[in-house]
């Protein structure tokens, strides 16, 4: 069809990820001329290494929203799954063991979270509401609320710079971008996540498994909370019950304002991508500005507000 | 009913509507016959017999029938037998020929979807069998039911057939990838085959990476139709296949169920418009309350023979 090209040039404009590449470029350039030190090579690399754990766990995040369901207890589950490497990282010296356990345990997690929702017909939102708790306590009770380190042991990941600038930790979470959109553009379970998540009746008349697709992308978050976890771990060299609490809402928010509804069926991992990096871009920002931190906050939330603005009122002129 | 005397004894206006003819005799005072969406009288029910309402509920001009081409038919392909569900099917049994459109009619609520639901592996029967060419299937899921060679077009498109969100492309090879398909998808192929089905229903779109809810709803009606062309089945069972769909469009739908049948394919066909099933079926299997009561040949049976086998008076 000749009009393809025509349409083409139209659908970039409308997409929520150039809106948000177009916000980017004119932030970083304001805060370069307020200070000029933004544009160095090391806050540049440091921006990136802010942001390497979060793009990971909101490439799972996705994979997971596009298909209907959510997960909050990622945070959590990384505070959980951090512990447990640690401890036994401790206990045994050697790292590769641990940093296994620890992943198997938190793609358990996340399956458990989606086998409750699907077992017991509860929206995941609820479940993994509850699963928090659950793996908060189980934090608490084996480490005794103390701190678990271990400094210098398992710091390659976490410090080790390609070519001497480039984070390997930024690295990894380009890996899970590149992991996640092969899997929605490429693949058969792609299709179904977006299937599933568009229209669950639909998918199934057509043959598909809803509740194994969907349990799919709940293992999938799981494997890229337990590798976010193992990058975190190698980069703080500590952890405890609360390591990655909060990190959830930041996934979440990354992801919507990156123009992937929460209702599912639509989205792209470009989309995340340029959520994630307007967060470390804000939160550099402010920094550089001497912003008060507690400000940072406000400003997340206000930019989840501002990008549920821009979707609604570019679906406004299609959907009314 | 009582409680409705009661109402209409206390001085309350009511309206009652329903198919039940015996229904509004028994309580009704006066009777309106709607057709087509037109009145076609008022009269006092003590005036009228049940007779005469039906013949006021029938009787289309020819231009409202489709005339079809004949198909010679083949051999008994598809059999359904005793199939029965509690409280919803009960003993239902028929047969499809090759080459045979098999209409499937009745009121509202009198079995034919859940009929078609247990067929496709929605839900699972209390007793019978179903069979197709001569062998015995058991379907658990759709998704068996259509290994078999089994297709569904369902009812309401927006609800259970259409994915919002997603381009003509997806919407169009959703079955054919993920039942025939390996793990990887063919995007090349699968906008070729898109396109070709685009071209063959003649689907008005401005390219196949439009959004299906972009489209007319005859569009839509063709796209969803047209995800079952990609592969062959044997079996083809349309719910209500032109609902909600302009003229155009219904009368290439039509086009495309003789050229099925021409090949072939069993047909089952569900419709609540006297017309389509008329013109559309070689035999029609009435249903009411669940249970299959006659199978009559359309070509020897006329409207009002048909609403009373549907009411059953």
């Amino acid at each position: 069809m000749k009009k393809n090209r025509l349409r083409e040039k139209n659908v970039l404009f409308r997409n929520q990820w150039f809106f948000l590449l177009v916000v980017e470029i004119g932030l970083a350039v304001v805060t370069g001329i307020v200070n000029p030190r933004f544009f160095t090579a090391s806050n540049l690399m440091n921006i990136l290494e802010q942001v390497a754990v979060l793009g990971v766990v909101a490439s799972g995040m996705t994979l997971l929203i596009i298909s209907g369901e959510i997960d909050i207890s990622v945070g959590a589950n990384i505070g959980l799954s951090s512990c447990v490497m640690a401890m036994m990282m401790k206990a045994m010296g050697s790292s590769f063991l641990p940093v296994l356990v620890g992943i198997f345990l938190a793609i358990g997690n996340s399956f458990l979270v989606g086998v409750t929702s699907r077992g017991f017909k509860a929206p995941s939102f609820i479940t993994s509401l509850a699963f928090i708790s659950v793996f908060q306590g189980i934090a608490l009770a084996i480490t005794k609320g103390s701190f678990q380190t271990i400094y210098g042991q398992f710091e390659t990941i976490g410090m080790t710079k390609v070519a001497r600038i480039l984070p390997l930790s930024f690295i990894i979470s380009i890996g899970a971008y590149c992991i996640v959109h092969f899997l929605l553009t490429q693949t058969k379970l792609g299709r179904r996540i977006y299937s599933v998540g568009s229209n669950p009746q639909a998918a199934y008349l057509s043959g598909i498994s809803v509740s194994r697709t969907k349990l799919t992308a709940f293992f999938l978050n799981g494997l890229f909370v337990g590798v976010a976890t193992m990058v975190l771990l190698s980069r703080i060299g500590a952890a405890q019950p609360s390591t990655g609490s909060g990190i959830e809402l930041r996934a979440i928010g990354a992801v919507v304002i990156g123009g992937t509804p929460l209702s599912g069926g639509k989205g792209r991992i470009i989309g995340t991508l340029f959520g994630v990096f307007l967060m470390g871009i804000i939160s550099n920002t402010l920094n550089m500005l001497r912003v008060n931190p507690y400000f940072q906050e406000v400003t997340f939330g206000l930019l989840i507000i501002a990008s549920l603005a821009v979707s609604a009122f570019s679906s406004y002129g299609r959907n009314r | 009913m009582d409680i409705i005397r009661g109402l209409r004894n206390r001085g309350i206006g009511i309206i009652y509507i329903s198919h039940y003819l015996e229904e509004i005799f028994e309580i009704g005072d006066r009777v309106t016959i709607l057709k087509d969406g037109a009145s076609m009288g008022t009269y006092r029910v003590d005036e009228v017999t049940v007779e005469e309402v039906v013949r006021k509920m029938v009787g289309r001009d020819a231009s409202a029938f489709f005339s079809r081409r004949p198909v010679p038919l083949g051999e008994v392909w598809f059999e359904v037998k005793n199939l029965t569900r509690r409280g919803l099917v009960e003993e239902v049994s028929f047969a499809v020929r090759k080459g045979e459109i098999f209409g499937l009619g009745g009121l509202v609520g009198s079995g034919r979807s859940e009929v078609v639901g247990l067929i496709f592996g929605t839900m699972p029967p209390d007793r019978g069998e179903i069979w197709l060419g001569g062998k015995r299937l058991v379907i658990r899921s759709p998704r068996e039911a259509i290994r078999q060679g089994i297709a569904l077009i369902p009812e309401d498109r927006r609800k259970l057939a259409m994915l919002l969100g997603r381009d003509l492309v997806e919407n169009t090879a959703l079955v054919h990838n993920d039942v025939f398909r390996g793990p990887i998808l063919g995007r090349r192929e699968e906008t070729v085959l898109t396109y070709e089905i685009i071209q063959k229903l003649a689907v008005a779109a401005q390219s196949e990476s439009q959004l299906v809810e972009e489209l007319s709803g005859g569009n839509q009606q063709k796209v969803v139709i047209g995800r079952w062309l990609l592969d062959e089945y044997q079996v083809y069972i349309f719910d209500e296949p032109t609902r909600g769909v302009d003229i155009g469009a219904k009368e290439r739908i039509y086009e495309l169920m003789v050229e099925l049948a021409e090949r072939g394919k069993s047909i089952i066909m569900i419709s609540s418009s006297m017309p389509e099933l008329l013109s559309m079926s070689d035999r029609i299997g009435v249903m009411r309350h669940g249970r299959m009561v006659d199978i009559v040949e359309s070509r020897k049976v006329t409207e009002e023979d048909l609403i009373r086998a549907f009411i059953g008076v």
